[in-house]
């Protein structure tokens, strides 16, 4: 199953995402799947600093590794599409 | 000389329950995120000192430790040795030695000079005197001085570290003085003396001290120390004694607690090793 279409999946990728950004007062299943996640339409506030975490978090709970900024900037958009990334089937 | 504005402390001995991160978060609910508990006990005990107050955005900073943030830099050897990831980069961030004095600086508005000091033995000493030698060559104007330990566990281990003995009781604190070279509005004066002394040198500048200024010791002279000053001394000295557990930068909770509730003068003495220094405050 692509990841856009597992839900178990997505709702892991925002738990990591607002324990390592340390949003706590978000509740994970509030957080849209198409939404922009660094933009304000979010309502996390994301930063640089925030992208750095996540991409450690992605590495350590999800063993994905992305490259560079720009691997970054193409696949954490949404959940969606992150979700798509880690499982592409 | 120089003089004492503004204290603030927050203490406690083992055993007790610190929530520091419930009481931070009701004074600032927004400077939660990416702070550590060794920060947010610095900024903790800087608002038990400054509160809602405004500072001149040009004080100076001065944070004292004898640990530092042991805590982090345990959290990144086990992310590194134990669990083979790299750092967190928060983690990594807050283990810089002057993180915390960023975060108190950030708090206050301050634009000033940001120092850490971080030293076993006579820590808080050496910070205030540096503090006392910048004022009084009117390098700064006012300091906001800090002096910050956790306690860390296992406890065992600490004591170890801290070269104390099994029977102490560790502490944890975060105590904070505001310090001018102006005498207007001020608690108390104080005055490091600039010499460090050995055990002699005390003893005979003990010979010249006012018989009603009252004596306290640092936590790292022993008895036999204390008993080898007081004999020598001509004088019955009248003793100043606040019960804290074993932190290194606890002097600056005994000062406090003097000028919070003492009266008169106070000579504090010690000392690391054959190493003394002596700190005089007067309560105005």
């Amino acid at each position: 199953m692509i990841g856009s279409q597992d839900d178990a999946l997505k709702l892991r990728l925002k738990a990591m995402i607002i324990e390592e950004c340390e949003k706590e007062d978000i509740n994970p299943e509030e957080l849209a799947d198409d939404v922009e996640l660094f933009s304000d339409a979010s309502g996390l506030e994301l930063d640089s600093l925030d992208a750095l975490q996540i991409s450690m978090g992605l590495q350590t709970q999800f063993k994905i590794r992305l490259g560079d900024s720009k691997d970054f900037r193409r696949v954490v958009t949404t959940i969606n599409n992150l979700a798509d990334y880690v499982q592409p089937e | 000389m120089i003089y004492i504005r503004k204290i603030g402390s927050v203490n406690a001995q083992e055993g007790e329950e610190l929530d520091v991160k419930a009481a931070w978060k009701a004074v600032s609910p927004k400077m939660i995120r990416r702070t550590d508990r060794f920060i947010q006990l610095s900024l903790l005990g800087a608002y038990e000192a400054i509160g809602d107050s405004a500072l001149d955005k040009n004080t100076a900073l001065y944070m004292a430790s004898g640990q530092g943030n042991l805590a982090v830099f345990k959290r990144l050897r086990d992310q590194r040795y134990i669990n083979k990831q790299p750092p967190k980069p928060v983690d990594f961030i807050n283990s810089l030695s002057n993180t915390a004095g960023f975060y108190v600086a950030q708090f206050f508005d301050l634009y000033g000079k940001n120092l850490n000091v971080s030293r076993q033995g006579l820590v808080v000493e050496n910070t205030l005197l540096l503090a006392q030698v910048d004022l009084e060559l009117g390098k700064e104007e006012q300091i906001l001085l800090g002096g910050v330990d956790e306690l860390q566990e296992p406890v065992s281990f600490t004591k170890r570290t801290l070269g104390v003995s099994d029977e102490t009781l560790l502490g944890e604190g975060s105590n904070w003085m505001l310090l001018s070279a102006q005498e207007q509005g001020s608690l108390a004066s104080v005055d490091v003396i600039k010499k460090q002394m050995n055990i002699t040198g005390v003893k005979e500048y003990l010979q010249g001290v006012n018989s009603a200024s009252k004596l306290a010791f640092g936590q790292r002279c022993s008895k036999e120390v204390i008993d080898e000053i007081l004999d020598g001394d001509a004088i019955e000295r009248s003793l100043y004694h606040v019960p804290c557990g074993f932190y290194e930068t606890a002097a600056l909770y005994t000062l406090n607690r003097f000028i919070k509730e003492g009266e008169g003068e106070l000579l504090f003495i010690d000392n690391f090793g054959d190493s003394f220094r002596l700190i005089k405050v007067n309560l105005l």
